[in-house]
């Protein structure tokens, strides 16, 4: 499953990542990361059994914690089966059909948002738009 | 067995028709060969659903009173043509809002008007004594248009290159988002659907041949501008009645960072009305070959990478310099085979009857260049001497330098004479104010952008404007530093074009 870390500038400074590693031992995997001057946010991908565990250690260290649950939001009305999408994506959540539809599955989204700029008819957008 | 149009036709009216899709036809003719196919089968239906920017509508909004002759008119402040009679106007697919810019354009305002929507009319006109009137604004919808009737110069193209990009940063083209280095592929066109590829010789699509277009029925009314059929790049010029058609098989589109565009579904009937028609309809994707060339040339020549067939990028991946590179395409292949679908649904049904051309359109033109009274200037032609300073060297002594030779920019290189950096006048008083001073190694610029001198000046503007930099050292294939091009400069030569 995939969560979302969200730290302030405070904590920045400290190896969150490797702390909480070490503490549980859970082998997690950096989907995407962005930090500037003011805030962190990351996201990673962590076994389901083990991510109450790893929320919890995060947690004790002041990160803000949620799930990614609908990352990319797919407007199937707008959608014209192109798949300019198909390409652009870095996990693989858009392939061709066999009979050329476009099949998709969130699961991996990492919300890169490529996808969004690239679909020509504004089928995709994120949660919060 | 040869067939005339008029016996189609009639089995058409009596529901003994047999129309298949294109593609299944390549089936067909490998189980029953071309001369068995020919005499089963009696149509054939092509089908497209791409981007095609060549598109707009004509439309007439009737007379006001007192009259106006229209000087300019928008609709949902999109700008329309109306050079041409008093309310007359002609709204292209890719004009963009005076107001929201990229976002909306001429192709919104066509989908608006097909989905029965209202959009609001505002224009001005210069008063005359049959004229008097100088502005009019209205709410309309399609149905207060006298007419509304697409009118593309340009569609249905025969095939489409590979675009792809060979540079370190994301391009926004037309052909959508090119990721760095071969990161991806697109493509456009519906192969094995291709209208103009199932006859390629222009023996039963020219003027006035009967196509279903967004829905409705339109007609091919000449070749498209830039046909270039010697190069398998035929285009065709269509019309048909907006009012009658679906927002089904018309949509506006956005291309991100470039601008609006219109899909358009259009499909062709191909009446198999000899055995060299059945075995041209047998065509495949894996027939049907294109080139991948290189968008990160902005060059109308751009390179040629490789050949490949639509079968390949339809597979999902295609093989660069043993790089495998995912492929997306910007048409839809599954909307075409819909067309393809209805197209021939309603053609079974004897809804849609096929027409043969009244005149041919040509087989054999090729498209020309651009003629430009001037070729745009190299860099190597503005470029200025610049002077160039080692790392090891004083801030002082490059204060020293930039006020004496009048320089914003100093080019620092090695000591075998390679391009290692870049201080400004900026960076000078920079360190100055922070106190320092010791060498120039620790205030330069390392990631330096440049230019070559075979490049089109336009290119080093666009460069300088993305980077938002005021100066780019001209460097050889050595590296070594041979000149400098400043905005300055640049926009001095360019004001005076």
């Amino acid at each position: 499953m995939k969560i979302v870390l969200k730290f302030s500038q405070k904590i920045m400074q400290d190896p969150l990542l490797a702390d909480v590693v070490l503490e549980t031992g859970v082998r997690l995997n950096i989907d995407r990361a962005f930090v500037d001057a003011s805030i962190g946010e990351i996201v990673i991908d962590v076994p389901d059994e083990r991510v109450e565990e790893v929320a919890a250690a995060f947690r004790r260290r002041g990160t803000e914690v949620r799930e990614m649950d609908t990352p990319i939001v797919f407007d199937e009305t707008e959608c014209v089966q192109c798949g300019a999408c198909v390409s652009v994506c870095p996990v693989e959540v858009f392939e061709y059909k066999d009979d050329r539809t476009i099949s998709i599955n969130l699961k991996r989204c990492v919300l890169c948002k490529t996808c969004i700029a690239m679909c020509p008819h504004g089928a995709l957008k994120t949660a919060e738009e | 067995m040869p067939k005339s149009l008029e016996e189609i036709n009639e089995r058409i009216r009596d529901g003994s028709v047999y129309v298949v899709s294109a593609d299944e036809m390549t089936a067909i003719v490998a189980e029953l060969g071309s001369e068995d196919a020919a005499r089963e089968v009696d149509v054939v239906t092509t089908g497209t659903f791409g981007a095609m920017c060549s598109s707009g509508v004509w439309m007439n909004f009737g007379h006001s009173d007192p009259p106006i002759k229209m000087s300019q008119v928008w609709l949902n402040d999109v700008e329309a043509y109306t050079g041409v009679a008093a309310v007359d106007a002609f709204i292209g697919a890719t004009q963009l809002s005076e107001t929201r810019g990229l976002e909306y354009g001429g192709a919104h305002v066509i989908e608006d008007l097909v989905a029965r929507k209202e959009v609001h009319m505002k224009a001005v006109g210069y008063a005359t004594d049959c004229y008097p009137r100088r502005s009019v604004e209205a709410p309309i919808s399609i149905a207060d248009l006298n007419e509304a009737t697409m009118l593309n110069p340009r569609n249905a193209y025969q095939r489409y290159n590979v675009a792809t990009n060979s540079t370190d940063r994301v391009l926004y083209t037309y052909m959508g988002t090119l990721l760095p280095r071969f990161g991806n592929a697109t493509y456009s066109g519906s192969g094995t659907l291709s209208p103009i590829y199932n006859d390629p010789d222009y023996e039963t699509i020219g003027v006035g041949t009967r196509i279903f277009l967004c829905g409705a029925q339109g007609y091919v009314i000449g070749n498209g501008t830039q046909h270039d059929p010697a190069n398998s790049f035929g285009t065709l010029m269509v019309c048909g009645d907006l009012k009658a058609m679906s927002t089904d098989y018309l949509r506006a589109a956005i291309l991100h960072k470039y601008g609006t565009s219109l899909y358009v579904g259009i499909g062709i009937p191909i009446p198999v009305l000899n055995e060299g028609i059945a075995r041209k309809t047998a065509i495949s994707d894996a027939d049907i070959k294109t080139t991948i060339l290189d968008y990160g040339v902005a060059r109308r020549s751009r390179p040629e990478l490789k050949t490949v067939s639509y079968g390949e990028l339809k597979s999902g991946m295609i093989d660069l310099n043993g790089k495998e590179v995912r492929t997306s395409s910007m048409s839809s292949f599954f909307k075409a085979k819909e067309i393809a679908t209805e197209l021939a649904a309603r053609i079974q049904k004897g809804a849609f009857e096929l027409a043969l051309p009244t005149a041919r359109l040509p087989q054999q033109a090729t498209q020309k260049p651009m003629k430009q009274l001037s070729a745009v200037p190299l860099v190597r032609e503005v470029m200025l001497p610049s002077i160039t300073v080692r790392e090891a060297i004083s801030v002082q002594e490059a204060a020293k330098i930039i006020v004496g030779k009048q320089v914003n920019h100093l080019p620092v290189i090695s000591a075998s004479n390679k391009l290692i950096g870049i201080v400004t006048a900026y960076d000078i008083a920079k360190a100055v104010a922070r106190n320092k001073g010791d060498s120039l190694k620790g205030i330069m610029t390392r990631r330096v952008v440049t230019a070559t001198p075979d490049e089109p000046i336009d290119l080093a503007a666009r460069r300088l404007e993305r980077h938002n930099i005021s100066a780019l050292p001209v460097i050889d294939h050595t590296n070594s530093v041979i000149g400098i091009i400043t905005s300055e400069d640049l926009s001095k030569l360019l004001a005076c074009r």
